[in-house]
């Protein structure tokens, strides 16, 4: 082989993941338009604009920039949130929307790089796929992924749970490579992980992943190692060690001051930070029809969403991965077998042990576990759906891939007499079994939020069962037609649980008329609505008593569930 | 059945398929489940799409209601989540009193716009007598198996001159002026049960005041009540003049979600008391306490039936302290 073949080798599969990435980012990018502006991105829109015009000072009057008074004034909004994708949301409006006009839309110029993360989670994964075992099962792994409905709502977002989830894949991906040795890959995990750090707060439990991992694969080396008087680490954890906190804290200005105590010898920034997260409120979640607010959280919560939200066939693929891997997995942690004092299972490990030093399977299997592990405690809270264990989706689906991979052998297999030409069974099945994905996911849209999977019942079946429709209120943005054509001049909006921020992205993208205001008071203006959440029946009840009419005059549905109703006031114009 | 793995470098797919052992005919007739269950999967989705209800079937079904119904009788929808549909659509079918009912004990029928089998639960025990299907919509006409007749309802007399309201705190009463006509400020989550336009004014304070407003209960649904908040070292009363006595006086109370369910540690309040006098006699009591919801009870009027009275509930309680009570009743 050349070194022009050997290339257009080692290219061809970044060529794929590359195009994967690109083809979703472009489906991302055309049905943004009709998506609603949510809670969150409410706030972010806030703060990475402060952050936009710190880096704009910073370009033109760095000195100026660099003082602790225009670092706090600037870094204070959201500081209970690291920085890196506010700093990319602001950067891209900045410079894509304010200064170059490349996107007229400012709502997508802030969202752009979270669906750049969205897409990059696709290569990445694919690439993880497609080296640890096949070329069919990463792409299966990342079709399956971009498609899992609660993935395509989030990634079309300016938020940070499809980017933390992209950038645990990334880490463990990096990890993964660093087994095999070189400095490049440890020292790429360590980068890794800092962004992923500077990303959302869930990238914390990464070391322990790692660390389990390579006690599980490596204990026969540990053990050897230590009676040697050696402790072996990998090189990849102490690149994490040194590099991560430092690119976390390089890379958020609001951490370079009192970062861990204020001159007053009062807890620092980071305490501060930790501290919001570790008391984090406890907000309102339906579940089977009961509202959960305080602990003891339903054990089966993440687990009964898992299986209500992510299509059927991608969790069949799983449980066929994971089956079929289990073997493998123990193989790769038979060393932990060695640590106990019985010959015999000594024995028999040393027999069983992998030939993969790197315990890839153990390490995909983890990757699946740890992100889920957190909702293994009842006090975990469970307000955020299914977005805070994002980071165990890319791995699901690495399973998921193992398993498809399988199944198209044995009926290539078996159908190998009857259809002659090769791979058309794979393929054929792998459209079959991305299908579904593709299906649910176009049709959630833009409610991705209220679909459920045919497992549940779809929509419908969630209603009956009592599950949450909807949070953030970012269904208004469904109804800017019906507001557009309905509301007089000037008409004031009691607008529930959409933020400021969010309706006024709608003006501002021409999507709402520019006359129609806001109100705070639900008697205040022409309409009210309410966003139907169990836990918000309440604004409803308050709206019949300001109107004294239980009807609403306009209900927007999905699949024929409720999910804003709107009312019109009665003594309003 | 053992997967051969790519090591440092990956397996191309061929290899990885190649290097997999032969596999027992039966699994390979047990693969074929996996493109069956996408099958299953695609159907059941164009399935659950193709059985949603159109505008159109609830407007054929708000057109049949309103041919067989007749006044006072209660149009509601199964299962309860389809209930802002059910007042959209049936808007005029639907008057207030009927969406924030207490029960549906006095209805002696019951249109019932059904979609998936759902089942309502005020109307556990009726008899369907009719069912039409409208598209995915079956109405069905249920009736009670024993209607009650109402003689008096508190909540339709909360105001002068059929009421009056006193803050009783010491040895005199200090009647409660009436406010009518008022802008209802407020609104959104976590703010309760908003303060009414028409109300018994009883201090500056949001919640001090005896007038109808619609709390949401435990189960999360909207009861229209009167709202009494008990006070410190006194009792919150309201007086109905001239009430037609009947054989009893039922009726129901609660505490609005957020209060009733306690805080994020789990801390509740006390009980609240009811008491019912009927010309300064006591007819009977009932207490709630946290974690009893929408709570109904009867209270015996026999010895005062086929007469008029005055009747006068008074509110207590203890610990008044983020006791956001409503109480409805009715005699009959």
């Amino acid at each position: 082989m050349t070194r022009l073949q050997r290339l257009a080798a080692a290219l061809k599969p970044h060529c794929l993941g590359a195009a994967l990435a690109l083809i979703y980012l472009v489906v991302l990018v055309r049905t943004a338009p009709t998506l609603g502006y949510a809670r969150d991105e409410g706030f972010y829109f806030h703060a990475s604009t402060d952050y936009a015009r710190w880096f704009d000072l910073l370009l033109h009057d760095r000195r100026a920039a660099l003082t602790r008074g225009a670092i706090d004034a600037a870094w204070a909004t959201n500081h209970e949130h690291p920085a890196l994708m506010k700093s990319l949301f602001g950067l891209s409006w900045l410079f894509l929307h304010e200064k170059w006009h490349w996107i007229s839309s400012e709502g997508l110029s802030f969202r752009l790089p979270g669906m750049i993360m969205g897409a990059l989670g696709l290569w990445v994964t694919f690439l993880f796929g497609h080296r640890a075992h096949s070329t069919r099962a990463g792409l299966v792994a990342a079709v399956s992924l971009a498609f899992m409905p609660r993935i395509f709502y989030h990634a079309h977002l300016d938020c940070f749970d499809v980017p933390v989830m992209t950038m645990w894949v990334v880490v463990l991906y990096a990890y993964w490579r660093s087994l095999g040795g070189g400095l490049g890959w440890a020292i790429a995990t360590g980068v890794a992980w800092g962004l992923a750090l500077e990303t959302k707060h869930n990238a914390w439990f990464v070391p322990f992943l790692v660390v389990t991992h390579f006690v599980l694969t490596r204990a026969g080396d540990l053990r050897r190692d230590t009676a040697r008087g050696n402790l072996p680490l990998p090189l990849a954890l102490v690149s994490m060690a040194l590099l991560g906190p430092v690119i976390f804290v390089g890379l958020w200005p609001w951490m370079w001051f009192d970062t861990l105590s204020t001159p007053g010898h009062a807890p620092g920034r980071f305490q501060e930070y930790a501290g919001f997260h570790l008391n984090h409120a406890y907000y309102n979640m339906e579940w089977m029809g009961h509202n959960w607010f305080h602990p003891p959280f339903p054990r089966l919560y993440s687990w009964g969403m898992v299986l209500f939200t992510v299509p059927g066939i991608t969790l069949l693929l799983f449980v066929i991965g994971l089956a079929l891997m289990i073997p493998t997995m123990v193989r790769e942690s038979t060393g932990v077998l060695g640590w106990l004092p019985l010959k015999r299972l000594r024995a028999w490990a040393d027999a069983h042990k992998s030939d993969d030093p790197r315990g890839t399977w153990m390490l995909v299997f983890l990757g699946f576990m740890v992100p889920m592990a957190p909702w293994l405690s009842r006090n975990t809270p469970i307000f955020g759906g299914t977005k805070h264990w994002f980071p165990a989706y890319p791995f699901l689906a690495l399973l998921a891939g193992v398993g498809f991979a399988r199944v198209a052998a044995l009926l290539e297999d078996l159908l190998r007499d009857r259809v002659r030409r090769a791979g058309v069974v794979t393929t054929a099945l792998g459209v079959l079994v991305v299908l579904p994905p593709i299906w649910q996911s176009a049709h959630s849209h833009p409610f991705g939020l209220s679909n459920y999977t045919p497992i549940a019942g779809g929509a419908p079946g969630a209603a009956d069962r009592g599950l949450n429709r909807q949070f953030w209120g970012f269904t208004t943005g469904s109804l800017a037609p019906w507001f557009n054509r309905e509301a007089p001049p000037n008409a004031g909006v009691y607008i529930h649980d959409t933020t400021f921020e969010a309706w006024n992205m709608l003006q501002r993208d021409g999507r709402l008329r520019q006359d129609l205001r806001p109100v705070w008071q639900v008697g205040e203006g022409e309409f009210a609505i309410v966003h139907h959440e169990l836990h918000m029946n309440e604004v409803d009840y308050q709206i019949w008593t300001a109107y004294q009419s239980p009807s609403p005059a306009q209900v927007l549905t999905y699949d024929g569930v409720p999910i804003v109703s709107v009312y019109r006031n009665p003594r309003g114009r | 059945m053992t997967v051969v793995l790519a090591t440092a470098e990956g397996l191309s797919s061929a290899a990885a398929v190649e290097q997999s052992p032969p596999a027992h005919p039966r699994w390979r007739f047990a693969a074929l489940l996996v493109p069956l269950v996408a099958v299953v999967e695609l159907l059941s989705q164009a399935v659950i799409q193709a059985r949603v209800p159109k505008p159109s079937d609830w407007e054929a079904a708000a057109r049949y209601i309103r041919r067989e119904r007749h006044p006072g009788e209660l149009v509601t929808s199964a299962p309860l989540w389809t209930d802002p549909l059910a007042r959209q659509y049936f808007h005029d079918l639907i008057p207030l009193a009927d969406a924030a009912r207490p029960d549906a004990t006095r209805y002696r029928r019951a249109f019932v716009a059904t979609l998936r089998g759902g089942a309502h639960p005020d109307l556990r025990g009726w008899r369907e007598t009719a069912h039409r299907d409208v598209g995915p919509i079956t109405v069905r006409t249920l009736e009670n198996p024993s209607p009650a007749t109402v003689r008096y309802d508190l909540v339709e007399h909360l105001h002068p001159p059929d009421a009056e309201a006193f803050r009783a705190a010491g040895d005199n009463p200090t009647p409660r002026e009436w406010r009518p006509g008022s802008f209802v400020p407020g609104g959104g989550l976590g703010q309760g049960a908003l303060l009414p336009g028409s109300r018994f004014h009883c201090s500056p304070e949001g919640w001090n005041y005896i007038g109808l407003t619609i709390i949401e209960d435990m189960e999360h649904r909207g009861r229209r009540c009167i709202w009494s908040h008990p006070i410190q070292g006194g009792a919150m009363v309201t007086r109905f003049r001239e009430v037609p006595m009947g054989m009893v006086f039922h009726g129901h109370h609660g505490i609005a979600y957020e209060a009733e369910r306690g805080d994020d540690l789990g801390n509740q309040g006390g009980p609240v008391e009811l008491r019912v006098l009927v010309d300064g006699t006591e007819a009977g009591r009932s207490i709630h306490r946290d974690g009893e919801g929408w709570k109904g009870f009867d209270i015996d009027t026999r010895a005062w039936a086929n007469t008029t009275r005055q009747l006068t509930i008074e509110v207590r309680a203890e610990a008044p302290g983020m006791r956001h009570y409503c109480y409805e009743g009715d005699v009959r």
